[in-house]
Order: structure tokens, then sequence, then C-alpha cells
């Protein structure tokens, strides 16, 4: 039997095998190396230079370069020139369970070709669908042909296929049938009714511009959208608002929010039509709902996060459609997005959902996810409504920190005097900073309600025992909130006698002085002047100085 | 980045050059079969011809022209034709073909004379001789003493010279039976995943569609004979493969790349899958439907848009083949199903709505009707041309399978009986294509008969009707397939 190029197999010269070696050895090479290196690496490019001028070498000096495809083998001209058992690494191995029987290389073959060619043979295939027969077809290598194990079979089976049977029969039949009645002449269609004019052929040219053009996604969305705006089939109709719900997670998933967008429009659309009826309109509003789902909020994160793929306003958009029933995703949202346009955005959907009735936040505020709650309390604290307050109160007393301070600063700055009273429940939180932020915003706040607990402090059994910020603190509001009234509180705890109590001594001076330095008008300057007068300690005297000389500056500016 | 955009506009130019060299050339040999050697008619011609070789030649590049594949090529770039040029690359393949010229190479100092020499070398060859119509060229070159011309046969991948029948065979029909009945089976296990639950994987099919389309290159009427190929058995998947077949030799006349023929053909080939979730009783039903059975078999092409969603990710095949499956009974003026409000018709749905109709209309499908035969076929959808079908496509889709389509029934003067194997290779002898003679004039049916051109100059049969071969049960698909006559062997 003649092989192709005419020979008997294994009628081959040495130098001919020779050099059919080394294309193999240089293509083993290469396709190990581009696995391993980038394609701009050095070392790849001499194996790809190499691999391409020992392949042109062969092919000028004896055409085709052919191999016969073994299982773990590869012929050239009946001689194994490549061998691998592992079936995983095997070139040949890939090839042969795709079916290939012959490689054909042909002159011509240039470098990006082979790259291309060993691309694919040489690595895991991505997907089941993606075999090696349909990349290298797909890939279109002109000088890089194949056969397959299908052409030799079936090309031998053709040739011994017995002739069909007779059909004289039929035959007989049409000859009777024509001896009673000759058909009339067909009636031809005139040719030129069938050339295609130049307007036609331009139409054609169009059309196929067109096509090329169009957008595969497009149409398919467009098609799920009329069957849902026109099909009457009930069970039709639920199955595509599945589709179109699972369409549209995908969308989220693969990060193409804008078509995600389209889709959830055009479904909120529809619900929203006075003709579609309740029950479309549930699944409709169910199917939108399922969207927004754990994975999808993952993916909408790490696209809000990243490069600008949606607006400010489309975001918005979203998640009103997404509305009421996505509360929890939403809110999930808020809690993991970091860009500040984009929590903003999510925040002002967040406030107009639960405007009108801000208990439908209840159910979160319970959720053992703080940095959730705190985003709801934010929100909550942006509605700033009476029935928004009700809700905030309830986690004053919350065991975390984080939250109980998101309430306190919804407390600071709501403007309802009803919301002020509440920060006095702070004075007892367990926070040492939560209570200081109180103190602070109580008497910067000018509350007089809140005099009296905090005077209250001073006399509890656990002030002694706190540290000396949180004290300052505690007297500097009595100076803002008592003024005058505290003056002679502050005039016994500077005057009093410390025997042998230096330390004591020190932290009164210093409280006394704390409060008396919010304490306006002459009667504060008054007590520091007559304590520094009175006073041994030095340390002590440098305070009382100290706070006298501020006082004095202050007043002087005050003046001035 | 300069020097490939040097070679990008080389490429154009000479991808241009190409073209026109095809052109002139099949303006030559048309000339050449009119007028004697001599005649004056040839002047314009062959300076064209000559005109353009000087082109190619002063930028130093090979001015030959090489058939390989079913392609042609000006030195090692592949010509590419398109809807308005398609006749002369045809042309000229088919003329290059039956002289068994694998390349013909134009020196820089080829003349007129040298030209009109080799042509009328081409016409003098008595091409009824298959066994040494190279040989007689070369000789006849020779003879007449052309100079600057070169040819070298036409090689088979084996590195064998065939004589054109065999070739034919050899490439074509041993390839095209056996790859129709691999689409039958991929059609099969793709109903059965269907029907089971599971979800459509496109793999094997995908394959058999690429192979179809390698195919559809050089051995069109091999793959439109197997399109005659029918089965009154509604779960066939003759229908599907029918179907594909016609609209990827549509596509390709169209000019679409290789992967949008792809695209195409997959598309066609799952167009009816929703046919899966058809009542069987409804499916097979042998009379009339009642309307509430109308409705949910127009329900077809949603419950197959539902099965193809199925697939594992939405791409943009799957996407084409979904369009195809809601689009195919739209019909061009929207007045078929499903009617909802769509008004984007795609090319794809468009092409595959004539398709699906022909096949339709030439199969006993359809319930409550016996099929049409080709030219009555024809007929119905001629009437809807402008409404129903797009005109322009209707005509190309005639232009493929032609106005004697692919796998009619003929009557011819000298009481024969022909089966239509082929178009014309003259694609202006539309109305004279090429048959296959099954029955001599005597009624006696003729084992492996001529195939006759009855467009060449010189034949002297004439169809007198054309028959309906489903009235008397006749199967013309084994006409495509004849076993070659192993002597022609050469080499």
């Amino acid at each position: 039997m003649m092989n192709k190029a005419g020979r008997q197999p294994g009628a081959v010269s040495k130098e001919e095998l020779a050099s059919a070696n080394q294309v193999m050895v240089a293509m083993t090479k290469t396709s190990k190396a581009l696995r391993i290196y980038l394609p701009n690496n050095p070392v790849l490019i001499g194996f790809v230079a190499e691999l391409n001028a020992k392949m042109t070498a062969h092919l000028a000096r004896y055409g085709e370069f052919d191999l016969e495809v073994e299982p773990f083998a590869l012929r050239y001209n009946g001689c194994d020139i490549y061998e691998n058992l592992d079936a995983k690494e095997s070139m040949a191995s890939r090839v042969y369970a795709d079916g290939i029987r012959t490689l054909i290389f042909e002159p011509g073959v240039d470098a990006r070709e082979l790259i291309a060619f060993l691309g694919i043979v040489g690595s895991e295939r991505p997907t089941s669908d993606d075999d090696i027969v349909t990349q290298l077809w797909e890939r279109d290598l002109p000088h890089v042909r194949y056969l397959m194990e299908e052409d030799f079979i079936e090309a031998h089976l053709e040739v011994d296929l017995s002739v069909p049977g007779s059909q004289q029969e039929a035959i007989s039949r049409i000859y009777q049938a024509l001896s009673e009645q000759i058909p009339p002449q067909p009636r031809m269609i005139p040719k030129h009714l069938l050339m295609l004019t130049g307007e036609e052929e331009k139409w054609l040219y169009k059309a196929r511009q067109v096509e090329a053009r169009r957008n595969a996604l497009d149409d398919v969305i467009n098609i799920l959208s009329a069957t849902l705006a026109g099909v009457k089939n009930p069970e039709i109709f639920r199955d595509f608002v599945g589709i179109m719900g699972n369409l549209t997670t995908n969308m989220f998933l693969a990060g193409e929010i804008g078509h995600a967008l389209r889709l959830i429009r055009f479904m909120d659309e529809l619900r929203k039509l006075s003709s579609t009826p309740p029950g479309r309109r549930k699944l409709l509003t169910d199917a939108i709902a399922g969207v927004l789902s754990e994975s999808t909020i993952e993916v909408m994160q790490e696209t809000l996060d990243g490069v600008e793929s949606v607006s400010h306003e489309e975001l918005k958009e979203l998640l009103l459609v997404f509305g009421l029933p996505c509360l929890g995703g939403i809110c999930e949202l808020l809690g993991r997005v970091e860009k500040l346009k984009m929590r903003k955005a999510i925040i002002e959907v967040l406030v107009d959902l639960g405007r009108d009735n801000p208990t439908v936040f209840a159910p979160f505020l319970s959720d053992p996810r703080w940095y959730l709650v705190r985003n709801v309390v934010l929100v909550l604290s942006l509605i700033g409504s009476p029935a928004a307050l009700e809700l905030i109160v309830r986690l004053i007393s919350h065991k975390e920190a984080r939250i109980r301070r998101e309430v306190l600063g919804f407390l600071e700055r709501s403007g309802d005097i009803k919301a002020k009273s509440y920060i006095v429940k702070y004075l007892r939180d367990d926070s040492g900073t939560l209570r200081i932020k109180a103190l602070q915003v109580l008497a910067r706040e000018k509350l007089p309600f809140a005099l009296k607990p905090i005077l209250a402090l001073t006399t509890s059994e656990e002030f002694a025992n706190k540290d000396l910020a949180e004290k300052k603190a505690v007297y500097e509001a009595l100076g803002e909130l008592g003024s005058t009234e505290m003056l002679p509180m502050f005039r016994e705890m500077l005057l009093k006698k410390y025997w042998f109590q230096k330390g004591a001594e020190k932290e009164s001076a210093t409280l006394a002085v704390a409060g008396l330095a919010k304490v306006r008008g002459k009667g504060a300057l008054e007590i520091l002047e007559e304590a520094c007068s009175q006073k041994r300690s030095v340390e002590v005297k440098g305070i009382l100085e100290q706070a006298i000389s501020a006082m004095t500056a202050a007043k002087g500016k005050r003046a001035g | 980045m300069p020097l490939e955009m040097d070679r990008d506009r080389l490429n154009n130019e000479m991808a241009r050059l190409g073209k026109a060299l095809v052109s002139s050339f099949f303006i030559l040999l048309k000339t050449s079969v009119n007028y004697s050697e001599g005649h004056a008619a040839l002047d314009l011609p062959l300076a064209n011809v000559l005109k353009v070789l000087r082109e190619i030649t002063r930028r130093n590049e090979d001015a030959s022209l090489r058939l390989r594949g079913g392609h042609l090529y000006l030195g090692e770039l592949r010509l590419k034709p398109d809807i308005a040029y398609f006749e002369a690359p045809r042309y000229v393949i088919e003329e290059m073909r039956r002289h068994l010229l694998g390349r013909i190479t134009f020196a820089a100092s080829v003349t007129g004379d040298d030209l009109r020499r080799f042509v009328y070398t081409l016409r003098q060859v008595d091409h009824a001789q298959l066994t040494d119509v190279y040989t007689r060229i070369l000789k006849g070159m020779q003879q007449r003493m052309v100079a600057n011309v070169q040819v070298e046969i036409l090689r088979d991948e084996g590195g064998l010279t065939l004589a054109p029948d065999l070739f034919q065979l050899k490439e074509g029909n041993l390839k095209a039976r056996p790859l129709y009945m691999r689409v039958l089976a991929a059609m099969d296990e793709a109903a059965a995943q269907v029907a089971s639950g599971r979800s459509l994987r496109l793999r094997d099919s995908k394959r058999v569609v690429q192979q179809m389309i390698d195919l559809l290159y050089g051995h069109e009427s091999d793959l439109l004979g197997l399109s005659t190929m029918r089965s009154h058995d509604k779960s066939s998947q003759h229908h599907a493969a029918n179907v594909c077949i016609l609209s990827l030799v549509m596509g390709k006349r169209l000019d679409m790349s290789k992967f949008q023929l792809c695209e195409l053909g997959l598309a066609a080939l799952f167009h009816d899958v929703g046919y899966t979730d058809v009542p069987k009783e409804i499916l097979e039903k042998p009379g009339r439907l009642s309307q509430q059975e109308r409705l949910i078999m127009e329900n077809h092409p949603l419950y197959g848009v539902k099965k193809v969603m199925k697939l594992k990710g939405l791409d943009a095949l799957s996407s084409r083949i979904i369009t195809g499956v809601f689009e195919h009974h739209l019909m061009a003026d929207f007045s078929g199903y499903p009617r909802f409000p769509y008004r984007r018709l795609s090319l794809f749905g468009r092409i595959i709505s004539i398709a699906d109709c022909y096949d339709g209309l030439t199969s006993s499908r359809v319930s409550g009707r016996s099929a049409y035969p080709p030219h009555k076929a024809l007929r119905v959808m001629l009437g809807q041309s402008g409404k129903g079908y797009d005109q322009p496509l209707l005509k190309l889709f005639i232009n493929c399978i032609g106005i004697h389509a692919i796998g009619s029934l003929l009557l011819l003067d000298g009481n024969e009986l022909a089966v239509v194997v082929a178009t014309s290779a003259d694609p202006t002898q539309w109305d004279q294509p090429r048959v296959r003679i099954i029955s001599d004039g005597l009624g006696r049916e003729v084992e492996g008969g001529e195939v006759v051109d009855l467009g060449q100059s010189g034949c002297t049969r004439t169809i007198v009707a054309t028959l309906d071969p489903y009235l008397y049960d006749l199967d013309l698909s084994r006409y495509f397939y004849q076993e070659p006559i192993p002597s022609l062997f050469t080499g």
C-alpha cells in the first residue's frame, strides 16, 4: 500500500526521519513551554522560532509533514517519533481520543498556526463542549489539516455497501401513468423573475452586514420580553418568568449590570401594567426578588466598588425595582459596598423605601450581623420620623457598641427634644467612650434635664473608679449645664483640705477647674484666685494659675 | 504595527487583483465557448486578463491560480467569493476541476497569444475521455506551443491523481452520506437528552455541522442531494438535517463566514426541538388539527426556546439558536406565529423559515397533505414572495437549488426518466440542470446511469415534463450515490 508521498511505509531516508524527529522534539518543547511561560517570555519565543525553522525546512525539503495518530504515539511514515504513555500529558492520546487519526502540516504553515495548534492540543480542554476538533475547526488553520476516524471507516464501509434494491416497479408505475396521460409542460418561472436585481443584491448585502452586527444577547432579551408580553398560556408565562429571572441573575453574576437592569426594568413595567392579572404580578415580583441572592450581592458589590459600570441613577432605579421584598438584600449590599457614591445611592433608596413605614426595617434590627443593624440605624436616622425614632431607641441597650454609637449619633443629630432625652441613658453605658460622648453632647446642647442625672453621677459609688477623662467630662458638663449654680460646689472642691492626699487634692482641683472653665461670669475667676491664694501645693497652685491665666485671656478675647 | 499594516494593505490589494483575475479569466473562458479561436471578440477579454496579470507580476507576486479544497487561491492567498461575485469563481473552479487542473501559473512574460492558445487547448480536450484529460491538455499545450503558462495536476490528499467522477465521489459522496447519518444520530441523541429531561448538549451536533460546512465548499450538490432524503415518520430527524443543509447552502451563498455558518447550521438543526414537548397524539394526528391542537402545535417555538435556555450558560451560539428556534415560523411580514409584539426578524430566522417551508412542503410531514414535488413547492413559496418570504432571499434559495430543484424527477424528450442531481455548471443555465438518467426510453431502470449536463452545448436532450416522485413511491436519494467504477483509478 502506498502512502501519501507514493512511498512504501518505512521507506523513508535517515535524513528525512531525523528531520521529522527534530520537528517533533521542537514541537514537544514548545508545547510544554506554552503551558509554563507567558507569551513574551524569551525562552518560549526562542522555542517557537526553532520549531518554525525546523518545520519550514522539513516542509521545503520533503513536502507535507504528516503524522499518524496512535493512542499514545505519533508516527511519521510508520516510524514512532513521539510517545507518551501518560494519558493526561500525552498530546497523542488527547488527539486520538477526539477521533483524529492523521495530522497534516502543509507548506506555508507559520509560527502563528503552530502556536495555535499546540495551544489546542497541548492543554486541558476548558469545557467538555470545546473538543480539539471543534477548536481546530474554529481556529481555521489553513495549513494544518486532519483526518478523522470516521473518514476512514465510513469511506471503507460506503464502498462495501451493496446496491440498493431495484425500483423498476415504481418506474413502471410512472410509465403506466404517462401512457394514460402525459403531464403538461411545466410552467417555467421566467428566468428574469428569478435573477437578483441590483437592489436585491444590495438588500442581501445589507442584511448580512446587519446580521453580523446583531447582539445575540439583545435578541434573546427581546424574545423573552415579547413572550412575556404576549403569551396567554399561564404555564408558559410562568416558565418564561422563571427563565427571565434566571437570566437576570446570570447577568448580574457575569457583571452585565446593564443587561440585568434592562431585564429587571421590563419585569417591573410589566407587573405595573393595569392589564397584568394579580397572579402574574406576583410571579414577576417573586422573580425579581429572587434575583437578589447572596451570590448576586457579592458580585454586585465587586462591580459597584470597581470601575464605574453603573451610574448612581441606574443603581437607584435597580434597587427601587427590587423594592421592599428585597429589603434585606439591599441592606446587605449596603453593608458590603465601600464606594461612597454607591453607598449614598443605596442609602437614598432605603430611605425612600422606608419613609412611609419605617417598621419594615424592624425585623432587621435584631439581625446578628452588627454592620447590617448599624446600616439600618443609619437609614432610620435619615428618615427621622417619630416612628423611626421609636425603632432606633430600642437599640440604646444593644450589646454591640458600634450600634449603640450609631444610635447616639442619630440622637445627637436629631432635632427632636424627645430624641435628645434618650441621650441621658448613655450616662450608664458600658462603654466609657460612649459615656463621655453623651456627656459632651448633653453639655453642648445645654439640655437642662441632664443636669440632675449628671450630678447624681458624682455621688455614685462607681464614680471614684472612673478615669480622669470621664470625670473631667462630667464636671465640664456640670459647669456647662449648671453654670453659676455649680460655683459653690466647685469652691468647696478647691478649698477642701486634704491631709496627705496629694493625689486626691490634685484630682479634685483638676475637676473643679474643668468645671469652672465652662462657667461664664466673674464668679469662676474669683473662686480660682481665692483657691490659688490659699493652696500650698505647688502642683495645685500651678493648675490654678494656669486656669486663671486661661480664663483671663479668654475674657480679654471676649472683650476685644 | 506598521509592518502588519503594510502586510494587510498588500493582502487587500492582492485580494482585489485576484478577484479581478478570476473575473476576467471567467469572461475569457466563456467567450471562448461561443467564438472561434481567431475571433476579434476575444481581444478585449484577453487584454483584460493580461492587464491584471501585469499588475500582479509588477508587485513581484505569484501570478498563479490554484484550486485547493474547493477554493481558489492567487498564489497563497485564498480568494473569497461574495454574493455579487460567485458566478466567476464557480465557473473557473468547475473548469479547472473538469480539466484536472490544480494550478495555472502565468509567467511574467505571458502574452495574449499564449493565453489564447492555452484557453483553446482546454476547449479542444474531449471531456468524455476521463482517463487522460490532463495528459491531453499537456500535449495540446505542447502542440500549440503555449509558452509562459504552466499547469499542475489537481491532487487529492493522497497525492494520487483521480478521474473527475471518482474524485467527486471520493471527496463528496464517500463523505456526504455517512455524514448525513451522523447528523441524524446526533439529533436522535439530542432528542433523547431532551425527552429525558436532561439539558441539551451541543458537542456532537456542533461537530457534524462543522463537517457539513467543510463539505459544503466543493460538494454543495452532494449535500443538497442528501436533503432529498425523507422519512414519513414525524419523529425522525431528517427534517432537521434537511433544513440545516438548505440553510447552510443559502448561508454560504451569502458569503457568511464559517463561524456564522456554524451558528446558522445549529440554529437550523434545532429549529424544531420544541416539538419534543408537543404531545405525540397531536404530533402524529393523521387528520386536521382542532383549533386547540393547533394552538398547542404553534407553541413549539416557545417550547424550543425553553429547551435551549437550559443549556449551560448563554453565549453567542446558544443565543443564535434561540433566535432561529423562535423566529422560524414568524414569516417575513410577521403573519406567522408566535403572535407576540416582536418585530425584529433576523437573517437566520428568515433563512430557516424558507428552508423549513420548502422541506415541509416537499415531505409528507404536514398532516392532511401529501408531499409536493419540488417545482410545486417553489411555486407555492413564490406565491408568498415579498410577503411571507423576502423576495431576494427566496430568489437566492431558488438560485441554490435550481429552477428544477435538486431532487426533481424529469421526463426527457427521449422518454427517459432523469433525476436532477446538480444545478448546471453554468449559472446562467438555470433551467438546464445536471441530471442522472434513471430509466431508458423503453422504461427500463438504468443502473449507474450517466450524469448529463442539459445546459452543456452539444446536449440535445430537453425536458418534457416534471413529475411527482411521491405519487409513485420512488426513492430519489439513492441516485446521488452511485458506486465508482474502480478502473478509473490512475496513479
